[in-house]
Order: structure tokens, then C-alpha cells, then sequence
């Protein structure tokens, strides 16, 4: 039989918030940074390999500037992110 | 969106930091359209049905309001993303510090593009209420948190202005200067200003559009803020508009008696405690020859709106440290003006669209009419409407 590691801990560990909900939001952000630094250093490593094959040059991500009709469409698509994030709180009640 | 500004000032951005810029633009267009919409819908289907009595002001919906989920979604993520406007252009600026002053230094120096000038008053005494509080908990306000700050924080204002407007007051987020000076040309066909000074005037984005509707006219802009007006200066050489910056306080206006046509204000009175208004419509009184106009472009006064329209605009005051905001908009602004001298019958007011994004008619049309409030006045969003309000010096 394989076994696997829980993660959870014996003891719990303490909150110190007034609410503890505030702790547990602040260790899922933390969790969330760590999860968004590894696809910042992925995206960078996708460009380090890129240019030191030629496929890019230093530089010209930075230098990137969509067309109008893309820039619009980004502005969407980042609007309708942030609304799908705020929103997937949205059938929480309080029974 | 789009967020390079026009000018020789704009810096750098790498990917990052545009995507980031994008992301926090969105989140106050949700926060401000979406959850906003929301906020009022809660209030007027759930929270209003509910009461014994209708809340008579602002005051009384905003105790109504206070513990709803949707005013703590609404307040937590607007605070969120007000932080997130000032963080997401700070590292840029601080890490291009030395090549934009150095930009700002060179601006300064070469004469030869504009006729324009900066003064500043290292002796000027900075009211305490000045140095209070960052305003819209923009880090360092105006000034920066150095002496030394050059022009920094005039970039914070400038580039932080662009996320936090979401495209709505204008390319050169200079929309409200467009609006009032098309609003006095309009109101005031006969005046043919020589000097026009606004005071408050900041980085200035609102004073140089003066220029182009009125180009015989002298443009001045007046603040406190040393960082800004170097800024500001800059800004005007590099866009080829020939205005005059000046540091000094709006308690004490440097011009002679009645030697300016036109006091143009924006945003400027509401960070005002009351009896710095009064010295500074008192001031604009002197300083104004007779026939000349004083506008003000503000926010509507709370006795115009309904209760919960007070209530919304009044948020910031609580919570955006705004702390003269709610008193001023308390005021009654014909009263304000007319204990500081004027004539009480000379006083206009006038709600307007964004001049840049209609056609010149519609806006005459909206000039010519009486104000009319509604929910969308002075309410920033995709729809918004300016509020204007002034009178004219007679004797």
C-alpha cells in the first residue's frame, strides 16, 4: 500500500487574528504568492530559453505593445478574471 | 488599457508592470460599476423596505448600511484597490528615479519651448492641515515624504492618476480642465480673460487646457506642493503649453487686486477645512477684476442629491481620507460664495458631460440647460457628469 503525507497537524496551530478566519485568509494568500511566484519563474525561464535559442530578443517582451483591438480584448478578459475571483464568493451564506 | 502618458515624463514599464496596471484598472471598474450598482440595489430592495422611517441624509444610510455584506465588499475592495493604484506604478517610478529627474531637470532648463515659468517659495509656511493625512491614501500626498523629493511625487499622482481612472477623466486626465474652461466660454461669451489662474492646480493636467481654449489668455497654476509644481512645469515644456506655476497658498493668492479675469478650481475645495474656504473664496474675490468669474469644479453638495447619492460620495470622506470632504460638500456653496463677497445673484452652477468624449453640441446643449443631479454626477464611473458651480465678481 503507497502511502501519503497529510498535511494536516496535530495540535492545530494558533490564530492570533480576533477572527481566525483571518488567519486561515491570510495563509491561503500566502500559499497563492508561492503558487504565483512559480508561474512568474516559469514565464521567465520560457523567455531566458527563448532567447538564447534567437526565437527572442532581450527585451522585446517588455517592448510588446498590442494592437488596439487586442489591448481591448485583455481589458476584458483581466475585467472578467477579477469579476469571476469576486464573485466565486458570491453563494456563501451564513446558514 | 492603455496607461503611457503623452508627455516626456511617462516612463518606462516593463511587461510586468503593464499587466499589472491592467489588473488593478479592473478591479475598480468592478468595485465602482459592479459592486456599486450592488450596493444600491441592497439599500433600495432590502435595507430601505425594512425601515420604519426613510434615512433623511447621508448620515442616517450610512448607519443603515454600515454592517450589510455588500458596503464591506464594496469599502474593503475599493480600500484594496486604492493601495493597489499607488503600489502598482511605485516600483516602476522609484526604479527610473534618476533618469526622470534628470528628464524633469533638462524640461526645466530649456527655455526655448515655452514661454512657461516655475516659482517656488521655500519660505511659504505649509498649512498643518496639509501635512495631516496622505489624501486618497496616496503614499507621501503631494509633497513625498522627502524635501528633496524633486519631482517623484508628481509621477506617483500623474501615472497613479491613470490606473485610477480607468480611462473615464481623459487621456491626459485633463477632461475636467476642458469641461469647466468650455463651460466658462460658453456661460461667459463676452469674457475675454488675460489671466486665469487655478489654484490647486497640482501636476497641472487641468490647468493646461485653459490654454488652448482661451490662447491670448496668461494660464497660471497655484499649489503648496513643491514636487507637484516641478512636475507640472516640466509636463507643460514638454507638451508645448506655455502656463506659469507658482507655490504659494490659496489662503494668500500672489496677484494684485483685481488684476485676474478667471479663478478656476477642481477638486481643490472639498480637501479644504471651512475656514480655509473662506479665506480662499475671500482671496479669489480680491484677486478677480470686476466681470471676472470664479468656477469651481466639485463635487455636487450633499442638499442636491438624494440620501443615499450622499451617502456614496460622502464614503470617501470616511474612508478614502478625505476628512474635509463630507463638511464642504455639507455647505451651501451659493451661501459659501456669497459670504465671501459675491453678489448672491450671480451665482451659476451647471452639470455637464466629459467635453473630450461627447460632441461640442450635446455639451452646449447641457450648459445652456439647468443642473440637473442624478446618480451619475460626480459618481466616477463609465457615465460620469461634472459638477460646476462660481459666480461673477460685479463691483
Amino acid at each position: 500500500m503507497t502511502g501519503s503525507v497529510s498535511r494536516s497537524v496535530k495540535g492545530g496551530r494558533a490564530a492570533f487574528f480576533e477572527h481566525a478566519d483571518s488567519d486561515r485568509l491570510l495563509a491561503m494568500l500566502m500559499q497563492l504568492v508561492t503558487e504565483h511566484w512559480a508561474l512568474k519563474e516559469r514565464a521567465l525561464v520560457l523567455e531566458r530559453i527563448l532567447v538564447d535559442k534567437g526565437l527572442l530578443t532581450e527585451g522585446e517582451l517588455d517592448a510588446f505593445r498590442a494592437d488596439a483591438e487586442t489591448d481591448a480584448a485583455w481589458d476584458a478578459m483581466s475585467f472578467e478574471l477579477m469579476q469571476s475571483v469576486i464573485e466565486a464568493a458570491r453563494n456563501i451564506e451564513r446558514k | 488599457m492603455d496607461t503611457r502618458l503623452v508627455h516626456e515624463l511617462d516612463i518606462e514599464k516593463t511587461g510586468w508592470q503593464r499587466a499589472r496596471e491592467r489588473s488593478v484598472s479592473s478591479l475598480r471598474a468592478y468595485v465602482l460599476n459592479n459592486l456599486a450598482g450592488e450596493l444600491r440595489d441592497d439599500y433600495e430592495s432590502r435595507v430601505l423596505p425594512g425601515l420604519e422611517e426613510a434615512p433623511a441624509d447621508g448620515v442616517a444610510v450610512h448607519k443603515a448600511m454600515r454592517k450589510r455584506d455588500a458596503f464591506r465588499w464594496y469599502s474593503s475592495l475599493r480600500c484594496a484597490a486604492q493601495e493597489l493604484v499607488w503600489n502598482s506604478v511605485i516600483d516602476s517610478i522609484n526604479r527610473q528615479a534618476g533618469p526622470l529627474e534628470a528628464r524633469a531637470a533638462e524640461l526645466a532648463k530649456d527655455g526655448s519651448r515655452t514661454g512657461g515659468t516655475l516659482e517656488l517659495d521655500d519660505s511659504l509656511e505649509v498649512p498643518d492641515y496639509y501635512r495631516a493625512v496622505d489624501v486618497h491614501l496616496m503614499p507621501g500626498n503631494y509633497e513625498g515624504a522627502a524635501a528633496d523629493a524633486g519631482v517623484l511625487p508628481g509621477a506617483v499622482y500623474d501615472n497613479g492618476f491613470n490606473v485610477f481612472a480607468f480611462g473615464a477623466m481623459g487621456k491626459e486626465h485633463n477632461d475636467i480642465g476642458w469641461s469647466m474652461a468650455n463651460f466658462t466660454k460658453l456661460r461667459f461669451p463676452d469674457l475675454d480673460p488675460a489671466v486665469i489662474v487655478d489654484v490647486g492646480c497640482t501636476i497641472g493636467h487641468n490647468t493646461l487646457p485653459w490654454k488652448s481654449v482661451y490662447p491670448d489668455a496668461e494660464v497660471h497654476g497655484v499649489d503648496v506642493a513643491a514636487a507637484c509644481l516641478r512636475y507640472a512645469h516640466a509636463r507643460a515644456r514638454s507638451l508645448g503649453v506655455a502656463a506659469h506655476f507658482r507655490q504659494a497658498s490659496s489662503d494668500a493668492l500672489p496677484f494684485d487686486d483685481a488684476s485676474v479675469d478667471v479663478v478656476f478650481s477642481s477638486m481643490f475645495l472639498h480637501e479644504l477645512p471651512a475656514k480655509h474656504i473662506a479665506r480662499f473664496l475671500g482671496e479669489a474675490r480680491r484677486v478677480l477684476k470686476p466681470g471676472g468669474v470664479i468656477i469651481n469644479m466639485e463635487l455636487p453638495p450633499n442638499a442636491a442629491l438624494s440620501p443615499f447619492d450622499a451617502f456614496y460620495l460622502d464614503w470617501d470622506s470616511y474612508y478614502n481620507n478625505e476628512p474635509f470632504y463630507k463638511n464642504f460638500r455639507d455647505q451651501d456653496y451659493r451661501g459659501l460664495l456669497e459670504a465671501a463677497g459675491f453678489d448672491r445673484d450671480t451665482f451659476f452652477e451647471g452639470v455637464m458631460p466629459r467635453y473630450t468624449y461627447v460632441s461640442h453640441e450635446l455639451f452646449e446643449q447641457a450648459v445652456n440647460g439647468t443642473a440637473e443631479f442624478d446618480e451619475d454626477t460626480g459618481r466616477l464611473s463609465d457615465d460620469i457628469q461634472w459638477y460646476g458651480f462660481g459666480a461673477q465678481r460685479r463691483g
